[in-house]
């Protein structure tokens, strides 16, 4: 392991409301990740969870739609608010991070 | 504390938002499902009835001021009904139009615990064809739910409109009360299904009777059509009836119920006495029984990880419930176990998006966050069974289909909705609400939203009862109706359609059911003959992912009442020649098919049977497919409902290329069957003379020939048996006999009848029946 993977912290982003067979892009530090076929379950209000790997200090996340043209991205500080939500309603995306992780039923 | 530094580019809009709680949704409202006009908005439901729009002539008046809930022995809400009803057939001229020659069977259903009826492929007096004419009686059951006072009420009238052959309509009104009259009214401002079973505009409804046994509705529709007057009488305070069973996993823990006052956060209004998942339903109008025998499921089952995905617990479903079927009914499995495969982030989840009947299957997990009092909390006991009760009610609501509070507008809303984030509801998030949990639990009174009763009272079942699934309406036949009528109905008499087959059915092979009309009762019932062949009897057939229809017979037998008593266990006979009728062939392609019969009794009565399931098998082979062009003709099928032609020889060439290329299979026995039976008597054809004139031929019988061929079809009793039902082989058996006798082999006539007997009888036939082949015939 190198000293800047043992910096690393991994953060948890939850595609909730509002997504539907979509392919999100989620770009963290050097990463991109590509997830096809999101969509949310009414059951829960939860499409999916990714992990991701961000550096200890604070960094961008960055989440788009592509097809619906839709971007947004937030700065976070992984140690302290390690949870990030993201919610593509009203034909924006929403993103925010939490300390807590996000509760559903 | 959430850190809302969003931005949006390149998009369409911008967000900028703050705070946990979604902001109610702008959302375009999407067009609902169903057919009818819809109300466009939902009102507030008061807590208590406001007291002008009591009834001052009535206790209710002085309830309404009581700071306490309606008394229950008070309110007047709940269910009413109609008594059960059969409309009269639909007169229609019978034409008498030529028909094949029949042979001179008799064809009467006949009655006695020992006595099955012969088949009614075969005719006996005036025949007339119905040329398509629906003249089977139209059944049907209707119910009033009236929401005026007691918990929450929403103010509402709705209605239920069940008619077999008729459709189904639910329609609902939003009423007020008249103070000079003292009856609610209101326009009746949602419809879904067949309008035309109610079309006025105004519904105007008097409540009279104080016990409940004297409790009735009156209920007078006016405008848009002519105005009629129903009389209902009181069923049941509530509006649903549902059951629910409770599984645990072996690792897990399982709350049913929670005393809102062991946690100080609470309103005044809060129940002061334990909930229980029952009670809490009971509350706002469901009625709860528990079904199954709270079962401990080995954590084994989630599989090496012990946490469970929806796939695992729909399979834990299917094996435990003991109500699992894939249907819709008004039941639901609860789960309790630990964790899901998501993690302790999901606190429960309705999993049953499986399958063609949904929402049946729920879960609660008790090592998710539900059970992580937060720090610092004074009372983290009953903070957890707090939320562990939220959870299981709140993953029950959506198995009636309610959604989470913010997302009413999603989706397809049965009708417009507004979303609902900061509703005090168990569909809504605590955690959401604004100010978070505690300020959620300081308001909540344990109930629902005023849409969400609305929905969960007055809603067409099709959307809120678990399983639903669309109905059929295209040709008119609806299955939830009949389901509902066949609950409806239970009575002295109860109606079977059965084969004796495995439900497989081979390719080209003729499906031959039969019916039994039992009389389940204690006392004698007394009941026309001819109820089992006559109009009284509907039959209908679905094919899965196909079409619905109703069989309708070649003849109809016009005969006077022949009123009879069954005693006791005695039922009523007949067999029935599913296959085709007038309509054409309803069961002939592979794939699976569902049969349903009905029988009007008379006087307001009917008998429907549990749906028969059968499945017909793909073609065995290439000589099998290339027949079937053949075989499934209208002469073919009038040559097996009448038991035979002395005159389609069409028909007759193709049964004969059955027998004798696919001569062992089941249809193969059909075919010798029809070929030998008009061969074993005399038979009248009319016939044109050279001059062009008709006349009545006598075509003489051909015993050897009819031997042969019924022979060839009872050459072993137990699979002719199989196919030709128990009343069909019996006939043939007769028959045989018969033309034996003729041939003047009484020894081999009288082994035939012994080798039947004998087979029927290790079949279960009736005594009755053995003892009458055994005294030869």
């Amino acid at each position: 392991m190198t000293a800047e993977e043992a910096a690393m912290t991994r953060v948890q982003v939850f595609l909730e409301n509002g997504f539907d067979h979509d392919e999100v892009v989620l770009r963290t530090a050097d990463d991109e990740q590509r997830i096809e076929n999101v969509t949310t379950r009414y059951q829960t209000g939860l499409a999916t969870m990714v992990d991701a790997e961000l550096p200890e200090h604070a960094s961008v996340v960055q989440v788009a739609v592509p097809a619906r043209m839709l971007a947004a991205e937030t700065v976070i500080d992984p140690s302290r608010t390690p949870y990030v939500r993201v919610e593509a309603t009203d034909g924006s995306l929403l993103v925010r991070a939490d300390p807590d992780p996000p509760m559903y039923a | 504390m959430s850190e809302p530094t969003t931005t949006t580019k390149g998009g369409t809009a911008t967000a900028q938002r703050t705070g946990t709680v979604p902001q109610p949704s702008q959302s375009t409202r999407e067009e609902p499902r169903g057919r009818g006009r819809r109300i466009s908005e939902i009102t507030p439901v008061p807590d208590r009835i406001p007291l002008a729009e009591v009834d001052p002539s009535s206790a209710a008046a002085e309830a309404a001021a009581l700071p306490i809930p309606f008394p229950p022995f008070l309110r007047r809400s709940g269910m009413y009904q109609l008594q059960p009803i059969v409309l009269p057939p639909i007169p229609v001229p019978i034409p008498i139009p030529p028909i094949p020659s029949i042979p001179p069977v008799d064809g009467s259903a006949q009655n006695g615990a020992d006595q099955p009826g012969p088949q009614l492929t075969a005719t006996a007096g005036p025949v007339a064809d119905i040329g398509g004419t629906p003249l089977i009686p139209l059944f049907g059951t209707e119910e009033l739910r009236v929401d005026v006072d007691g918990f929450k009420p929403t103010m509402t009238v709705s209605g239920t409109i069940s008619r077999i052959f008729g459709g189904q309509l639910t329609w609902i009104a939003r009423v007020t009360q008249n103070p000079a009259t003292n009856a609610w009214t209101g326009p009746i401002s949602y419809r879904d299904g067949n309008s035309a079973l109610r079309p006025q505009d105004t519904v105007s409804v008097r409540l009279t009777g104080g016990s409940f046994l004297t409790r009735q509705a009156t209920a007078t529709f006016s405008g848009g059509g002519p105005t009629v007057t129903l009389n209902y009488g009181y069923k049941t305070a509530a509006f649903r009836a549902v059951a629910f069973e409770y599984d645990r996993v072996s690792d897990a823990t399982e709350v049913t119920e929670f005393d809102p006052s062991t946690h100080p956060v609470r309103p005044p209004t809060a129940p002061t006495t334990t909930l229980t998942i029952a009670s809490a339903y009971a509350r706002v109008g469901i009625e709860v029984s528990k079904t199954g025998g709270d079962s401990v499921i080995d954590i084994s089952e989630a599989g090496a990880n012990t946490t469970w995905s929806d796939q695992e617990m729909h399979d834990a479903m299917q094996q435990h419930w003991s109500r699992w079927v894939d249907a819709p009914q008004w039941a639901a499995w609860v789960l309790f176990a630990r964790l899901h495969d998501q993690g302790p982030t999901l606190g429960g989840i309705m999993f049953d998006d499986i399958g063609t009947a949904q929402r049946q299957g729920t879960a609660i997990f008790s090592g998710s966050f539900i059970s992580q009092a937060p720090a610092g909390e004074a009372n983290p006991g009953p903070w957890v069974q707090r939320m562990r009760f939220w959870t299981a009610v709140h993953e029950i609501g959506h198995t009636f289909n309610l959604a989470h509070s913010w997302q009413k507008s999603l989706g397809t809303p049965w009708m417009p909705l507004t979303d609902e984030p900061t509703a005090l509801s168990y569909m809504n998030y605590p955690f959401l609400y604004p100010g978070g949990t505690t300020a959620f639990f300081s308001a909540f009174d344990y109930t629902f939203s005023p849409q969400e009763l609305f929905f969960l009272r007055h809603a067409p079942a099709r959307f809120v009862e678990q399983g639903a699934a669309p109905w059929f309406s295209e040709h008119g036949f609806e299955q939830d109706a009949y389901r509902q009528l066949r609950s409806a109905m239970p009575g002295p008499l109860e109606l079977d359609i059965r084969v004796h087959h495995e439900s497989r059915y081979e390719f080209l092979e003729p499906v031959v059911a039969e019916l039994r009309l039992k009389n389940v009762s204690p006392t004698p019932v007394a009941i026309d003959a001819n109820v089992l062949r006559d109009d009284a009897l509907a039959l209908v057939v679905t094919k899965e992912g196909g079409t619905t229809r109703r069989w309708l017979p070649f003849a109809r037998y016009c005969a006077a009442p022949e009123p009879t008593v069954l005693k006791p266990g005695e039922a009523l006979y007949s067999s029935v020649f599913l296959s085709a009728g007038t309509g054409g062939w309803l069961i002939s392609d592979p794939g699976t098919y569902q049969v349903f019969a009905a029988a009007d009794l008379g006087e307001g009565r009917a008998a429907l049977s549990a749906p028969l399931r059968l499945e017909v098998a793909p073609p065995a082979d290439a000589t099998a497919e290339r027949l079937a062009g053949q075989v499934f003709t209208q002469d073919v099928a009038h040559t097996l409902a009448f038991g035979g032609s002395r005159v389609l020889d069409a028909a007759n060439s193709a049964l004969r290329e059955v027998a004798e290329q696919l001569p062992g299979s089941q249809a193969a026995v059909h075919a010798n069957a029809v070929l030998g039976t008009p061969m074993a008597s005399d038979g009248k054809v009319l016939v044109t003379d050279q001059d062009g004139r008709e006349r009545v031929a006598i075509i003489p019988s051909s015993p050897s020939e009819a031997q042969q061929l019924l022979s060839a079809a009872l050459v072993d009793i137990n699979r002719a048996a199989d196919t030709l039902g128990h009343i069909g082989v019996t006939e043939q058996t007769r028959q045989l006999a018969a033309v034996l006798e003729l041939e003047g082999d009484a020894t081999a006539s009288a082994a035939l009848l012994d080798r039947s007997a004998d087979a029927l009888e290790q079949r279960g036939v009736l005594p009755g029946v053995i003892s009458a082949l055994r005294r030869r015939g």
